[in-house]
């Protein structure tokens, strides 16, 4: 055609002419115009295969069918995606899918997320014509997390390009031949690279199997929430799925800007500590238990309103686990007691990249770049350090900390200074020495149970969402975990302060997440014309902010 | 509108009189049918706990959870039942199995038999033959948990 | 024995309290029983029949649960009348039966408004119920009391102007002399069937049974005034609601179907069956028991009426009620009574 732009191909797909741009292969450009055509090798993100041979249709360029996942789209070439001959070629290749594979599916995970499943309802035969015995595979494990039932493996390979290209570690490989052919890790050489989880995801059948989600919970009963992995500043997009309140796993979620569609290790199973026992879920003045939340919110309330009008000495510290909603409170407390607010970071590991560009950030922690764009770029930084020495030098009335971390405790020295202050409040997931030195201990709320926004280590304002209240779980299915939520309902930080807020007279009513962050996005340069409703689910980078490079000098 | 080929001919009640509107006769007609059943004498209640009914085949009573020839149930935890179930009355958690033959087993496996209907599609859904409707029906309790049934409850039931 | 009872008059006074305190109460169980046992026929069911012999026990069982029940009065309930409805309901009904004549010149006492007495007295009844639904604190009682109000006075006015006609036979208000009357002409139910018929009707409608219990309707009011009540409280509804039906048969077999007297040709019958000569022309102590018994039969045929008729009909909607009530019952029953005036005083000429 003659307005074909540079770089488009005109093509035929079921009889009506269409553009697409050169080098897609048919899969790709026909699902752009919207045919799917099914497939359990290819994956967007894996070099293609071409191996299963479910995603066959009919050119006009030969007499066989051909394989839409490899093939590519070229000037003239017609395409028929559900005439008979390609139809009756799929079932034949979905017949031959079947004829090995157990009849498990009541037992078997991916039960209700298996393509095979899906496919054999809309491809494959009612019954099978196969009188033979089946073959047996090996069922064992290959890693800490990972086990293989052979049996239902269909030897797609995406398991292993996974390992081959996007981890890098290469640990996985085909053994045996022709219908006793099976994925197997090599002797002695388990799969336990950070990102051995995503081989499960991307597993069609039920063939990889993750350990700590193994029998947990059939997938259909699991509610999503779609959400940002707490576990560092990279902010991978993932979806928590729940069951009666309890998170069964995370699943990441494509997002090509972010994480493409893997997740680490450390993110997916790093969800535990959310259910542990130790967790602390009651508010406390000193040792002894608050009776309602209510009750320890007016405590906090009654603080901040005798320390309000710049009377008193306060120093607020800050963590990098708050969404960027609560920094912003926390910045109007900071503004209407005449606060210092620095923060703390937790330590920082290693960062982690791998061919497959996929990125493990050292930073451990999700929003700090949200926190610094609410709180001022120092806060983390030489604010940081005024806090500390101005506590340490004694007389302040008044500190509020901030401990949202799940797994350590905060630097020694700024804990010691944190006791030398004559009223104490800690936000805090875990007892540590952040606790033992406060006199009104509220509970934290984990990444699972907050509401708001994070900025990721590239400026990418992302949602994040609670999953259902956690408590009612504790009723729902005892003893599924040997640990679970003790309190009925964690109240996140953002209600505790807007309480506060309210109490002080400094606002008229508590609002909800997206409210306060329109209040955010009026005061804040970086947030101008944001809104929770305007964010897209896989974010939006945020103008006028650094992305990662930029100020890390200012890191204590 | 045009002519509706299926509309029945309206029906055109008919006149009543003044005695028909005074219902008196419909009022009497009543009256002696229902000295008729009296006098029919023809009783379909049984003495229940004295007499008692066959049950008719294929009569849903509380569940059961089977056994295999060696004496392990035969449910493999497929959460089918409880996804079916539309009282949400099954509750199931699974582990796995210590046979070699098997690898999921249910570890926690309760009907809460106030809740269930009694609608027999917990058996339907069953893809192992492993829960099934029995004709038990008058076990009465003295608390609301001991009508939560538990997996060695059904085993025996 | 007459005599006796005019030499001591406090005594027989107290003796005739508890006479009549003591007969319809007994009564209100068997018919309890009875209710329970013809509804069971008429569908074909057993009815109660394991406590005691064919079940006979069945009341007084039913009696011990009540009396043995918590009594729960709900939280705002205006105590001191919630407490007074069911006494309402209850005392009302039982003294309008003191004026019935349940044997020859055999009643309680014989007042000079005669019959006026009762129906004023059991007009009383309305104000139980609408207290009763006033006082629950609740909206379904409030609309019970509240239909059951209007409903009463609405058939009030027909059932008295019934009554009229029955009364204008016998000119005179004395329920022995309305009796007497009929030995001498004939019962008024052949003299004056429309009143008769507007009587019984208005008679369902003033006892809240069926087709006209509207003020109860539990399929639209839970249980309408009472139902908030629990234990005796709501029992003494049911003893008021069961005593009002015996009162009105009563009412309705002495006014329209003889009262203790029989016609003749049935006195015959008991002539030639027990050998009693019965004749209603000077009071002896076995004329009486014979009047009490054929009293008793006719009321007992006219309850089983009562119960037949519950559990036949079905219930009347609330606007159909009162137009009954109000476009056809009164509108007759004044014709009806025109007319007899008029017929009384042609012939009287």
């Amino acid at each position: 055609m003659s307005d074909s732009g540079a770089g488009m191909v005109s093509w035929v797909l079921n009889g009506d002419p269409v553009e697409s741009p050169a080098g897609m292969t048919i899969l790709e450009a026909a699902k752009a115009h919207g045919a799917e055509l099914p497939h359990f090798c290819y994956h967007p993100g894996l070099s293609i295969a071409g191996n299963c041979r479910i995603c066959l249709v009919e050119t006009n360029r030969s007499p066989k069918p051909a394989i839409s996942c490899s093939e590519r789209i070229s000037d003239g070439l017609e395409v028929q995606t559900h005439s008979e001959k390609a139809v009756e070629a799929r079932e034949g290749v979905m017949e031959f899918q079947l004829i090995n594979h157990p009849l498990d599916c009541p037992v078997c995970d991916k039960a209700g997320e298996c393509t095979l499943q899906d496919y054999s309802f809309d491809h494959g035969p009612d019954e099978s014509r196969f009188v033979e015995k089946k073959n047996i595979r090996h069922t064992k494990d290959l890693g800490p997390t990972i086990k293989i039932w052979g049996n239902r493996c269909i030897v797609c390979t995406r398991c292993i390009r996974f390992c081959d290209e996007i981890s890098g570690t290469g640990e996985l490989c085909v053994v045996a031949r022709g219908d006793r052919s099976v994925v197997d890790v090599f002797p002695g050489i388990p799969i336990d690279n950070p990102l051995a989880g995503n081989v499960v995801d991307i597993c069609p059948v039920g063939a990889l199997i993750s350990k700590d989600f193994m029998f947990q919970s059939r997938v259909w009963n699991n509610e999503h929430t779609e959400t940002v992995c707490g576990g560092c500043a990279r902010g991978c997009n993932v979806t928590v799925e729940t069951n009666e309140g309890f998170v069964k796993r995370l699943m990441p979620r494509e997002n090509t800007d972010v994480n493409d569609w893997w997740m680490c290790d450390f993110g997916r199973y790093g969800w535990r500590y959310a259910h542990d026992d130790r967790r602390v879920s009651v508010p406390r003045r000193g040792a002894e238990a608050v009776e309602t939340e209510l009750e320890a919110h007016r405590d906090l309330g009654e603080l901040v309103r005798g320390a309000w009008g710049g009377s008193k000495k306060v120093a607020i510290v800050v963590d990098p686990f708050l969404t960027c909603e609560e920094a912003h409170l926390v910045g109007r407390v900071a503004a209407g007691t005449g606060a210092t607010v620095g923060g703390w970071l937790p330590p920082s590991g290693d960062e982690l990249t791998f061919p497959g560009k996929f990125k493990i950030s050292g930073e451990k922690c999700p929003n700090r770049r949200g926190v610094e764009a609410v709180l001022g770029q120092e806060v983390f930084g030489s604010q940081a350090k005024a806090v500390e020495s101005m506590l340490n030098s004694g007389g302040v009335d008044l500190v509020i900390v901030f401990a949202g971390f799940p797994n350590a405790d905060c630097p020694d020295a700024l804990a010691s200074a944190v006791g030398k202050a004559t009223a104490r409040v800690a936000f805090t997931l875990f007892d540590g020495a952040w606790s033992e030195a406060a006199d009104l201990v509220l509970p934290s709320a984990s990444v699972f149970e907050k509401e708001g926004t994070y900025v990721n280590e590239d400026g990418r304002l992302q949602r994040v969402r609670s999953k259902d209240r956690p408590g009612d779980a504790q009723l729902a299915q005892p003893g599924l975990h040997s640990a679970s939520i003790s309190s009925p309902w964690v109240t996140s930080e953002l209600v505790a302060l807007q309480r506060a807020l309210v109490h002080v007279g400094d606002a008229e009513r508590s609002l909800s997440a997206a409210g306060v962050f329109r209040q955010l996005a009026d005061s804040n340069e970086h947030f101008k014309g944001q809104s929770h409703r305007g964010i897209p689910a896989t974010g939006v980078p945020l103008g006028g902010l650094a992305p990662a490079g930029v100020g890390e000098g200012s890191e204590s | 509108m045009g002519h509706d080929a299926h509309a029945e001919p309206e029906k055109k009640p008919g006149k009543l009189g003044l005695l028909g509107k005074a219902y008196l006769p419909a009022i009497a007609q009543g009256l002696l049918h229902t000295l008729g059943h009296i006098v029919k004498w023809d009783h379909n209640t049984l003495n229940y706990p004295d007499e008692k009914r066959a049950p008719f085949p294929g009569y849903r009573g509380e569940h059961r959870l089977t056994r295999d020839e060696q004496g392990r149930e035969k449910c493999v935890a497929c959460f089918m039942c409880s996804t079916v179930c539309p009282a949400h009355c099954i509750e199931i958690v699974a582990e796995e199995a210590p046979w070699p033959d098997r690898e999921k087993r249910p570890k926690i496996f309760n009907i809460d038999m106030m809740r269930c209907i009694y609608c027999g599609m917990c058996e339907w859904a069953c893809p192992c033959e492993a829960i099934e409707l029995t004709e038990v029906f008058n076990i009465p309790v003295r608390t609301r948990a001991e009508k939560i049934y538990d997996k060695e409850r059904l085993l025996s039931n | 024995m007459m005599e006796w009872f005019a030499e001591n008059p406090v005594l027989s006074g107290i003796i005739k309290a508890v006479v009549l305190f003591a007969v319809p109460m007994q009564i209100v169980p068997g018919l309890i029983y009875f209710e329970r046992r013809i509804c069971a026929w008429i569908q074909d069911r057993k009815g109660p029949n394991r406590v005691g012999p064919i079940g006979a026990l069945q009341p007084l069982a039913d009696v011990v649960k009540l009396l043995m029940k918590e009594d729960i009065a709900p939280k705002g309930v205006d105590r001191a009348i919630y407490v007074l409805a069911p006494a309402l309901v209850f005392i009302p009904s039982m003294l309008a039966f003191a004026i019935v004549p349940v044997g020859m010149d055999l009643q309680v006492f014989n007042p000079n408004s005669g019959v006026i007495f009762a129906i004023t007295i059991g007009s009383f009844a309305v104000y139980g119920l609408s207290f009763g639904g006033w006082a629950s604190n609740n909206k379904y009682s409030l609309l019970g009391g509240l239909r059951s109000s209007a409903q009463m006075i609405s058939y009030e006015a027909a059932l008295f102007l019934a009554l009229m006609s029955a009364l204008m036979m016998a000119g005179t208000v004395d329920l022995n002399v309305v009796v007497r009357d009929q030995i001498a002409h004939g019962w008024n139910i052949w003299r004056q069937p429309v009143g008769a018929v507007l009587f019984l009707v208005a008679s369902f409608a003033e006892t809240n049974r069926l087709p006209f219990d509207l003020a109860e309707c539990e399929s639209e009011l839970i249980g309408g005034y009472h139902t908030e009540y629990t234990s005796m409280k709501f029992a003494m509804f049911f003893l008021g609601e069961y005593i009002a039906m015996i009162t009105m048969s009563a009412l309705m077999v002495t006014l329209f179907l003889g009262g203790w007297s029989m016609p003749t040709f049935l006195l015959t019958i008991v002539h030639d069956w027990f050998g009693v000569a019965i004749s209603f022309d000077q009071v002896t102590l076995g004329t009486m028991f014979w009047s009490i018994v054929f009293f008793s039969a006719k009321t007992s045929a006219l309850l089983f009426l009562f119960i037949w008729v519950r559990w036949t009909l079905p219930r009347f909607r609330y606007d159909q009620l009162m137009r009954l009530g109000w476009k056809v019952m009164i509108p007759v029953a004044l014709a009806n009574l025109a007319i007899t005036a008029t017929v009384i005083v042609l012939m009287e000429d």
